[in-house]
């Protein structure tokens, strides 16, 4: 199959064998692992893992300040190492989708993802292939995306004072649970906003998370209002991520033929579901745009004063991930714009740590404007950040996509108006 | 109805809004399913259709299956956007043929 895939994009780019995307992926990943020897011990770091790991986790719950930044990058690298290898053992290509799914588990496992939580999600969805009699592979975005319940999971362990033994059991039955209502859920729900929502999962885990979030209520159990953020760092992030993506445009440039070719076909695509672009537009020039999406991101933050902390990043992070598989800056930049522009006229302060959030993980949007123009875009922006700020209770911080269920909202509720009000025919 | 089935007649409906598309109004539907493998073949009339539009759909649907987007399966046919890209990742094969007046589209998805 991995030669069929060849054989399609052979067409029109250079094939990058799947060993190579592997590789270079890996690499990324590592650099991130070995980044948190930077700024701690390995004894440090061994203590902060364990702090992250005991850790509730539910939004905002920042590693950098709950435990320490080497064990936050420390975690977030090997998180995504340990995807690369599952993918890898599913014979997964690494498309646009995968590394997606890889750069999403290493943005948030700055701030609500480890090796605890997600294991018992991953092995729910796995129980779920053996019960339908399916390859796992089939299931193996689902599988990795939906990692966003792992807050879940710690707090039923270590948030709601049960019995540690209590809590471990019943915190990991409802992680295996909820593996196991994923797939059926999420191929459903897609149709809800029909790709326009590149965070499907992120919307199926909120409407998961808020049942979960309902019963836990009527019991009694309530999650606390927790915000717990860095900062003080924006010199030496800003430094980091400039070096991170700029290799990755470098890189890209050099694998896409030294050449910034198929850029101008990438940034015409709208983007929407299944937008693979390494598969359509090739793996080099996919780098390229992850890094300026990078870039993008960076400059966002600092365009509003904020602060590069655990989710700041990681909204950065997963939006450069996004950047094979459906989104680029001309689709996205419209989305943030709108957001901006809500908490100029809105009750939010910009440079807030919700807001940027609000703005890095609004492009899950993209698509909107990719598909139906830039006013469309910031339109959605707009609209977006009243949402994303209304639907946190519902799942009481246990989602972290919190920005994806938001997102399958707005676009279920604009993509059928700006359909029947477009002038000219969309059937494309 | 399986939901194999359920695919099969996405696909189809995929396949024929790209032939109302290419402005192709007389289309012939043949669909077959069985435990090995289900195809879907769409042969329609037409007269002039841009060579472009012929290259993208080769493109598209070139029949590289990619199981991991199996969950993206209800997209297909389903709304007014098109998801060539995605009918090309659900399928095993794809040939498309323009003879003359016309185009013939076969896809076929293994079990």
């Amino acid at each position: 199959m991995i030669e069929n895939v060849e054989k399609r994009c052979a067409i029109h780019h250079k094939v990058i064998s799947e060993d190579t995307k592997y590789k270079v992926i890996a690499l990324y990943a590592l650099a991130v692992l070995l980044l948190g020897f930077f700024f701690n011990s390995p004894l440090e770091i061994a203590r902060g893992m364990w702090r992250i790991l005991t850790s509730s986790s539910i939004l905002l719950t920042d590693y950098m300040e709950i435990a320490n930044i080497g064990s936050a990058f420390f975690n977030s690298g090997l998180m995504m190492l340990i995807a690369i290898l599952l993918a890898r053992k599913t014979r997964a290509h690494m498309n646009g989708y995968i590394i997606a799914a890889v750069f999403i588990i290493g943005g948030f496992s700055m701030f609500g993802k480890n090796l605890y939580n997600v294991i018992s999600i991953v092995l729910g969805v796995y129980l779920y292939a053996r019960i339908q009699k399916e390859k796992f592979g089939k299931f193996i975005l689902i599988a990795l995306f939906g990692t966003a319940l792992g807050p879940m999971v710690s707090q039923i362990t270590f948030g709601f004072e049960l019995p540690l033994w209590t809590g471990v059991i019943i915190g990991n039955a409802a992680g295996v649970l909820t593996g196991i209502m994923l797939p059926p859920l999420a191929s459903s729900f897609v149709k809800f906003h029909q790709g326009y929502n590149l965070y499907n999962i992120g919307f199926t885990a909120g409407i998961i998370g808020t049942i979960f979030m309902s019963l836990f209520r009527s019991f009694g159990l309530e999650t606390p209002d927790i915000y717990e953020v860095s900062q003080g760092n924006n010199l030496v992030f800003a430094i980091i991520m400039t070096a991170f993506f700029g290799s990755m445009i470098l890189v890209g440039y050099t694998m896409n033929d030294k050449s910034f070719k198929h850029l101008k076909e990438l940034m015409r695509q709208p983007g929407r579901l299944v937008s693979d672009f390494v598969t359509t537009e090739g793996f080099g020039v996919t780098l390229i745009n992850m890094g300026l999406l990078g870039f993008v991101g960076v400059g966002y933050v600092f365009l509003v004063k904020g602060e590069l902390s655990g989710p700041t990043i990681g909204g950065i992070i997963t939006m450069m991930g996004f950047g094979a598989f459906g989104k680029h800056p001309r689709n996205a930049i419209p989305v943030m714009i709108g957001v901006l522009l809500a908490t100029q006229l809105k009750v939010w302060d910009g440079s807030s740590t919700g807001a940027i959030m609000a703005a890095l993980f609004g492009t899950t949007l993209a698509p909107i404007s990719g598909q139906f123009g830039w006013k469309a875009g910031i339109l959605a922006g707009f609209l977006h950040m009243s949402i994303v700020m209304n639907v946190g209770y519902l799942h009481g911080g246990l989602n972290l996509y919190n920005n994806g269920l938001s997102g399958g909202i707005v676009a279920a509720t604009l993509v059928p108006i700006l359909d029947a009000f477009r002038e000219e025919d969309s059937f494309e | 109805m399986s939901k194999e089935q359920a695919k099969v007649i996405k696909i189809m409906s995929e396949l024929v809004r790209v032939f109302f598309k290419l402005g192709i109004t007389d289309i012939r539907v043949e669909v077959t399913n069985n435990a090995l493998e289900s195809t879907v073949e769409l042969t329609g009339d037409v007269k002039l259709i841009p060579i472009a539009k012929i290259v993208h759909l080769k493109e598209a649907i070139h029949g590289a299956r990619q199981l991991e987007l199996e969950e993206y399966w209800n997209l297909a046919g389903s709304n007014r956007h098109s998801e060539l890209d995605l009918v090309g990742a659900l399928v095993d094969e794809a040939e498309v043929e323009h003879v003359g007046d016309t185009l013939r589209v076969k896809v076929t998805r293994k079990a």
